[in-house]
């Protein structure tokens, strides 16, 4: 399934894209990057703390972090080199996995908006 | 020359930065398009065509990369002073990634634009049916 996703930026621009989305109902989530293209949007749906994503062998990609009120709260680069594993743990409600290279600041990233998509 | 004959780039125009990522494309009518280099550049401007970006340090690639949703808002600001015409701008950053630029918002796609006629800056045909890089 797939949902529109829209990163609001501090300077007022917006970066729009049509993702595909996953739900995380447990702890830790694994997804091949030859079931899902990026962008992927991870909504959180399990009340832990945590989740853990497994992202071996994964494409390379961005890991943005947003907290339940869809503000911003972190990211990641996820570049993998080499065959072995490689985890993420996180706190947000939303997380996501964008291309590389990404065309604005990390730190310019405010909220995310989600929608579906329209017909 | 036909409109099916195939015109790769040539070394020349790969040597001025047309064909390497980062760049822009204008789409000037159907089938038609600019490109538009962007050269990032520590101290010396290095004059070829396109836009050029000057950055603290040509090896931060996030830091540089991370700047052009403003200097293609910028250059939207450049070609489009009147509203009443407004060119379509892409941001291609590799083969499958490149942003759309459209009412101050950028829409990512993982198709990049690709064939008809490129030109460069100067309105001479540089490819024709052929990848933009």
């Amino acid at each position: 399934m797939k949902k529109q996703v829209i990163v609001w930026l501090k300077n007022g621009m917006i970066a729009k894209m049509n993702a595909s989305c996953i739900a995380a109902s447990t702890h830790q989530v694994y997804f091949p990057s030859t079931e899902f293209d990026l962008p992927l949007l991870i909504e959180v749906k399990h009340q832990g703390l945590t989740t853990l994503l497994d992202l071996s062998e994964f494409n390379d990609c961005v890991v943005l972090q947003f907290g339940e009120d869809r503000y911003f709260t972190g990211a990641t680069y996820c570049q993998n080199r080499n065959t072995g594993s490689f985890m993420i743990q996180s706190q947000a409600k939303f997380i996501l996995l964008m291309p590389l290279p990404l065309p604005f600041p990390l730190e310019e990233t405010e909220e995310i908006m989600i929608k579906p998509i329209e017909a | 020359m036909s409109s099916h004959d195939v015109l790769p780039l040539s070394d020349e125009k790969r040597a001025q930065g047309f064909g390497t990522f980062p760049y822009v494309i204008l789409r000037v009518t159907g089938g038609v398009y600019m490109q538009f280099p962007i050269h990032f550049y520590e101290e010396k401007n290095p004059e070829k065509p396109g836009l050029r970006v000057r950055v603290d340090s040509l090896s931060n690639e996030k830091q540089n990369f991370g700047n052009l949703f403003n200097v293609v808002r910028q250059f939207h600001k450049q070609i489009n002073p009147v509203e009443a015409k407004t060119f379509k701008l892409c941001l291609v950053l590799a083969p499958f990634v490149a942003y759309f630029f459209e009412d101050n918002a950028f829409t990512f796609s993982d198709e990049i634009p690709e064939g008809g006629s490129l030109m460069n800056s100067e309105h001479q045909i540089i490819a024709m049916n052929s990848p933009h890089f």
